[in-house]
């Protein structure tokens, strides 16, 4: 009896060790044509030289878009017809889209409701009518891909969203009706009085929402030192866990610009670092869409100011547009492998265990992983977890660490049943043979990497 | 044997599970979390009010967790339920939300519970920020910091130059020529362009002045828009328009410097006098020149005022206990602890900051030429406390200026006038006077 015993134990531990079932062969992944939405606020300014030509709705700035690895660029001052379809003729001359911002379309079927709440036909139909004369003029062009509604509505608009969703896409099948929400660090009233989760599950099942888009600027300025919001991925989590519930992608902005407010709110001026850190955050939460905030520099901050991004306000290419076109290329390069996996989850791994970040404090993750037998790191790391459709688990694993510390982190993360490991290193595949199941790799300030073990 | 092979097996188990750590936030029992704003006031005061805690509290331990940007952080976390600490010490923001969605405890036990000498906590409080922290009859904040704000003057050149404090108006529309006339190049203001509503630090107590505080308290309930039409606002306007108006007052490239800029401008001496508050010493003790000295001047009378010496606190600062905090009662002593004399005093002491409560700080001992100037002010004036309790006020659709926001900018480069900015607001809230009540359920 003895024996036996001592034999089912010696099975279950060396099997608990080795977790071995034989050496699997490297997946391959095909490019299926899918892309991750790249898309940038602010498009360049209807601004006029003496003779009333377009400085910068020119070819030569939309190129640069494009050259960007910007998919989509948002209208923002070229808000007139003329504009609009100066800007929607450079899009489609590149081969980009476009997204028109009109305020004729801003408020349409807000207030055409009775005060049971019931819609009034006629004034319905006046909104639409409205509608229909704004969008005829660009609705057949090439380049248009949406219309942007509204940035960081209260729910109390939703109703009225609804409503106006069903006209669009009754008019416009197979456009984007653009909504961008509010960060999980706005106050109640802001969102009109409903706690975020509900501020988000509103927006998809009420207004019937394809995708999801929201904004959170993590990157803050304190008395010249760098703080990261405590809520970056509480924001994440949340927003992920909705996507998947409703089987719809998520899409949120990245900080490629510092701006500060009369409140005192500062933003500190991202590097590259920074913005392949949200980047690769991003995607550790399973993100199908990352947009700049902003392209072109802000004319006007109004309550607002800002320092130069990606194009600074008299169209020069500052540094910001090397560091995010270099990101955006890094992404486009293996993006067509990270979308053919499904997000399942987030592990933290805190290097101080008696000092967990406060980022992680504020999320549940993962508790483990099937195919995780051990991490160990100098800093602070994030993990996505991913599964593809023959079962492959996929891991994004980043330096959790401020970028503005320029930390580097040697991780070493211990795979079960794994002999090697495809790894995506700044968009470039590597392929690893692992002993012992263990990856080492020392991760850049910023950086993340997509692990598929075999 | 079996016993052995088992217990190995089940520490290889459990270790080989605990390789990913998942460590999560929250409280736990006997350890008082507080998460404050750690900015321009710094640490130590909480650091030593934490140990004077723990030694009355033998077995608690009080875990401090400071972030410049916790007023922002605390809104997630409070209202998901994440990472909670027991009390915050935050910056101005609308909290009322928080109290009406359910997310603070009640705190109507501690504002009656006895603080020190049979005085309750409500009793210490001065008695104008009674109802801070009141929502629909209960308590669920208690103010954080008071405050003294007004016009700081750079002491040392006051004094070499012969230039007399001035305490009404008049006499400082003249020492404003006197500056140009003899200060060598030095300019009577400097002030952020870019935060221009520092100027409400000056402007609210002209207006209080010629209001009084029963006409500011009845502008603030924001009872019809007719208060919108108060002859105290056009006064108090009019005089800043005197005053910033006229651009050679100022010194150049003001509209563009955020706060920090002009004081450095200010600091340094290329402007005698800044609208500022008791914080600027802080907020600038490692850039002060050797030798520079401040003071903050009683803000100058208008005439025809009512109530020749008022104090802008600008309250705003609170403190707030979750409902969901994991030791409610420990957090209430704290909060009792802080109200008593000694408490106080210590606070004052290490922040150069008042509390709105009952007591002397003049009495501390210590307190630089600066900040003592500003607490003598605190306690001679009437507090003006600019406190709404309207619907309209938290869902931002009436404020102060409602139309377009601290004017002063604008007044400053001539683009209105201060007449125009009082009649326009007044026409803005009339004209939308329905909306809001619509807005506010308030029909």
């Amino acid at each position: 009896m003895k024996k036996i015993v001592s034999i089912v134990m010696l099975i279950g531990f060396m099997a608990l060790l080795s977790g071995c079932e034989g050496v699997r062969e490297e997946p391959i992944y095909e490019d299926l044509g899918d892309e991750m939405m790249i898309g940038a606020w602010v498009a360049p300014p209807p601004t006029k030289d003496s003779e009333g030509n377009y400085l910068y709705i020119t070819e030569e700035h939309y190129q640069n878009i494009k050259d960007s690895g910007i998919k989509v660029i948002y209208g923002l001052y070229d808000n007139t017809i003329p504009d609009i379809l100066a800007a929607l003729d450079m899009a489609e001359r590149v081969g980009i889209d476009y997204y028109v911002y009109h305020w004729g379309l801003r408020g349409l079927f807000q207030d055409v409701f009775d005060s049971q709440g019931n819609p009034i036909p006629e004034e319905v139909e006046s909104d639409f009518d409205t509608f229909k004369s704004i969008v005829d003029n660009f609705k057949d062009h090439k380049a248009f891909k949406g219309i942007k509604i509204w940035d960081e509505p209260s729910a109390d608009l939703y109703k009225g969203f609804a409503l106006y969703k069903t006209k669009f896409d009754e008019y416009l099948p197979g456009k984007d009706f653009y909504i961008n929400l509010f960060p999980t660090y706005a106050s109640i009233a802001q969102r009109g009085g409903v706690d975020y989760e509900e501020y988000v599950s509103q927006y998809v099942d009420l207004i019937g929402m394809e995708f999801i888009s929201y904004d959170h600027y993590p990157l803050m300025l304190f008395y010249e030192e760098s703080v990261l919001t405590d809520d970056y991925l509480l924001n994440l989590e949340i927003i992920a866990n909705q996507a998947v519930k409703s089987n719809v992608p998520f899409w949120l902005f990245i900080q490629t610009i510092s701006y500060s407010n009369i409140t005192g709110t500062q933003t500190r001026r991202p590097t590259e670092a920074d913005i392949r850190w949200q980047v690769a955050v991003s995607m550790a939460y399973g993100a199908k869409g990352i947009q700049h905030f902003t392209y072109w520099t802000p004319i006007e901050g109004g309550v607002e100011s800002f320092t130069p991004g990606m194009i600074e306000v008299d169209g020069t290419k500052g540094e910001l547009y090397e560091a995010a076109s270099k990101v955006n290329h890094e992404v486009l390069n293996f993006d067509h492998v990270y979308l053919q996996f499904d997000w399942k989850g987030v592990l933290t791994h805190s290097a101080d265990p008696d000092d967990v970040n406060v980022n992680f404090r504020m999320i549940s993750p993962l508790e483990s992983h099937e195919r995780i037998r051990s991490i160990e790191s100098e800093n602070d790391v994030l993990i996505g977890t991913f599964k593809d459709k023959d079962d492959n688990d996929g891991f994004m694993i980043v330096n959790y660490e401020d970028p503005f510390y320029g930390k580097t982190n040697e991780v070493e993360i211990r795979f079960k049943d794994a002999t090697h490991a495809i790894v995506f290193i700044k968009g470039e595949k590597e392929t690893v043979e692992l002993d012992k199941g263990i990856l080492r790799y020392d991760l850049e300030s910023g950086e993340g990497i997509f692990v598929i073990p075999y | 044997m079996k016993k052995v092979y088992l217990t190995i097996v089940i520490t290889i188990v459990s270790l080989v599970l605990m390789a990913c750590d998942v460590t999560g936030g929250g409280g736990q029992e006997n350890v008082l979390r507080i998460d404050f704003v750690e900015a321009g006031l710094g640490r130590e005061w909480l650091v030593q009010l934490k140990e004077k805690f723990e030694a009355e509290n033998p077995g608690v331990t009080v875990k401090l967790e400071g972030n410049p940007n916790m007023t922002a952080n605390a809104g997630p976390k409070i209202e998901n339920n994440r990472d909670i600490a027991d009390i915050y010490f935050l910056l101005e923001t609308n909290w009322q939300r928080w109290a009406t969605a359910g997310y603070l405890a009640n705190l109507d036990d501690l504002y009656a519970s006895e603080v020190e000498e049979g005085l309750t906590m409500e009793e210490k409080m001065v008695d104008e920020v009674i109802d801070f922290g009141k929502i629909n009859g209960t308590y669920y904040a208690i103010p954080w910091n008071d405050g003294v704000t007004g016009i700081v003057y750079n002491a040392g050149m006051f004094e070499e130059n012969n230039w007399e404090v001035p305490e009404t108006f008049d006499e400082l529309l003249a020492l404003v020529e006197t500056i140009k006339e003899e200060g060598r190049g030095v300019k009577p203001f400097t002030w952020p362009g870019q935060y221009s509503a520092y100027w409400n630090f000056v402007v609210y107590n002209w207006w209080a002045q010629i209001e009084g505080l029963d006409g500011m308290k009845e502008f603030y309930e924001f009872g019809s828009p007719e208060v919108f039409k108060q002859e105290g606002k056009l006064k108090a306007l009019q005089a800043f328009e005197l005053l910033i108006g006229d651009q050679s007052n100022s010194m150049n490239g003001v509209n563009g410097l955020i706060h920090t800029n002009s004081q450095m401008y200010f600091i340094n001496g290329i402007a005698a006098m800044i609208p500022n508050g008791i914080w600027i010493e802080s907020e600038m003790q490692h850039v002060i020149p050797e030798g520079f000295r401040m003071k903050m001047m009683q803000t100058p009378t208008l005439e025809g005022a009512k109530e020749p010496l008022i104090n802008n606190p600008q309250l705003g600062d609170f403190i707030v206990v979750p409902k969901h905090a994991k030791n409610l009662e420990l957090a209430k002593d704290f909060l009792r602890m802080m109200a008593t004399d000694e408490a106080l005093m210590l606070y004052t002491k290490l922040t150069g900051t008042p509390r709105p409560f009952k007591y002397d700080p003049t009495q501390i001992e210590g307190l630089s030429e600066f900040v003592l100037s500003a607490l003598e002010i605190w306690k001679n004036s009437k507090p003006l406390y600019a406190i709404s309790k309207n619907p309209m006020y938290f869902a931002n659709d009436l404020n102060t200026f409602p139309r377009s926001g601290a004017p002063y900018g604008e007044i400053y480069l001539g683009d209105t006038t201060a007449e125009e900015v009082w009649q326009k607001d007044y026409q803005y809230v009339v004209s939308r006077w329905d909306e809001f009540l619509k807005n506010n359920n308030m029909n």
